[in-house]
């Protein structure tokens, strides 16, 4: 026994600590691994954003519609401005606006809009109109 | 005279719990407070998942029974002792964090009662182990004469093996993330560095472990027996205490609900980000509890 009993490093490993330390190892070499394969992989791509309408129901002050953003592009997204019309023949009839913080890459951020008008009955899109780099 | 005898003695008990009580609060204070004054933490409180709080409050049960019998108040002997020490704590955790809430008036009166006790909870957690900490790193001065007794005491104790060693480092690693990961900071750097540099994030920061306990001369500082390699003790405790930290730091970025959503790539770049002062957490861990 070692002059310092609290050292624990001079006690006598048990196998158990070996076996943790590979299984640690390989844990590090498989984080490690997977982050050099993306490396090289993939390329940076420019943010590439798009809408989809996850539900759309009657609340209180109008008709709420909830969509997903999702970004298909390799490169992370901030401040991403997203831009609800409801429109009829061509006819701008309703407008309304939301600001997304961030949206990674490869994710999906969720949002709302809510508009006076039943977007049931008219013409629905939603697309991000513009965005910052992180 | 024995009655005499008797009284002191409990006296002497009761003055020093009041100390320990004292001090637990100075340490709930010393390290819930960058919590308790950081937006996240209180906007988290009213909308993070009550599952995820539920199972962090659950957790932080077994984690300061432990803590407490390892460190905790009045160098405690037994499991009932320690589970005793750790209810303080985690009540003094709950209201030292409610005190100061409503002191900056981040809770008050009109809050509906889901929204402060969302809040309170959340900040109780590191609250309770910094009560648990500030009562064994606070005390240090006048139980330096007791140190020696100690030492032989853990040396017979079989909880200061392998796994309490990873215990430490888990909870160093904890208490570091908790108060990152709630910060925006967390994400915003994840996007902004490459997959590079998490890659050469992930390796100093495994680099610094190693160095932080093994090479750097600190108080409490491990050293190495002469006949063994330096990887010996590379493979057995820092790889092992980087998983922990790596771990840790996935947990806590899941309860604050920072990966929903996420692509796995991108979550591993927050870990990885993340992981960096747990790391630091963990290594100080080893040589500070």
């Amino acid at each position: 026994m070692s002059s310092n009993p609290n050292n624990i490093e001079q006690l006598r490993p048990h196998w158990i600590e070996w076996l943790t330390g590979l299984v640690s190892l390989a844990a590090i070499c498989a984080v490690i691994g997977w982050l050099a394969v993306d490396i090289w992989t993939t390329d940076d791509r420019q943010p590439e954003l798009v809408a989809r309408v996850v539900s759309a129901e009657k609340v209180a002050t109008g008709f709420q519609v909830v969509f997903e953003l999702r970004n298909r592009a390799t490169l992370a997204a901030a401040g991403v401005e997203v831009r609800a019309q409801l429109s009829q023949q061509a006819r701008l009839v309703e407008e309304a606006e939301v600001t997304f913080d961030y949206v990674a890459a490869g994710s999906t951020a969720r949002g709302a809009v809510i508009f006076e008008n039943d977007p049931a009955r008219l013409a629905l899109s939603i697309r991000a109109v513009g965005f910052t780099e992180p | 005279m024995a009655s005499t005898q008797t009284r002191q003695t409990t006296r002497t008990d009761v003055d020093a719990f009041l100390r320990g009580i004292a001090r637990g609060f100075a340490g709930a204070l010393l390290f819930s407070i960058p919590m308790l004054m950081t937006m996240e933490m209180w906007f988290l409180g009213f909308y993070m998942s009550r599952e995820r709080l539920l199972l962090l409050l659950i957790l932080n049960m077994p984690l300061l029974l432990v803590l407490s019998h390892r460190i905790g108040f009045e160098h405690t002997a037994t499991w009932t002792q320690s589970a005793r020490d750790a209810i303080v704590a985690y009540g003094m955790g709950i209201i030292a964090s409610a005190a100061i809430l409503v002191l900056l008036g981040v809770v008050t009166i009109d809050m509906p009662p889901d929204q402060w006790i969302g809040m309170v909870a959340v900040q109780a957690v590191p609250a309770s182990i910094g009560a648990m900490l500030g009562r064994s790193q606070l005390s240090m001065s006048d139980d330096d004469d007791e140190d020696g007794d100690n030492e032989d005491e853990r040396e017979e104790k079989p909880g200061t093996s392998y796994a309490t060693e990873l215990f430490m480092m888990a909870v160093g690693a904890l208490f570091l993330s908790l108060n990152l990961a709630p910060t925006e900071e967390m994400i915003l750097l994840a996007y902004k560095m490459t997959p590079w540099h998490a890659l050469a994030l992930a390796v100093i920061s495994i680099l610094l472990m190693h160095g932080f306990v093994y090479a750097l001369a600190f108080r409490g500082s491990h050293s190495l027996q002469q006949d063994e390699p330096r990887w010996h003790a590379f493979i057995r405790f820092t790889l092992p205490g980087y998983v922990v930290a790596l771990a840790v730091s996935l947990y806590a970025l899941w309860t604050f609900e920072r990966l929903d959503g996420m692509a796995a790539i991108e979550a591993l770049l927050v870990v990885i980000v993340l992981a960096f002062p747990a790391a630091v957490g963990a290594a100080a861990a080893r040589l500070i509890l």
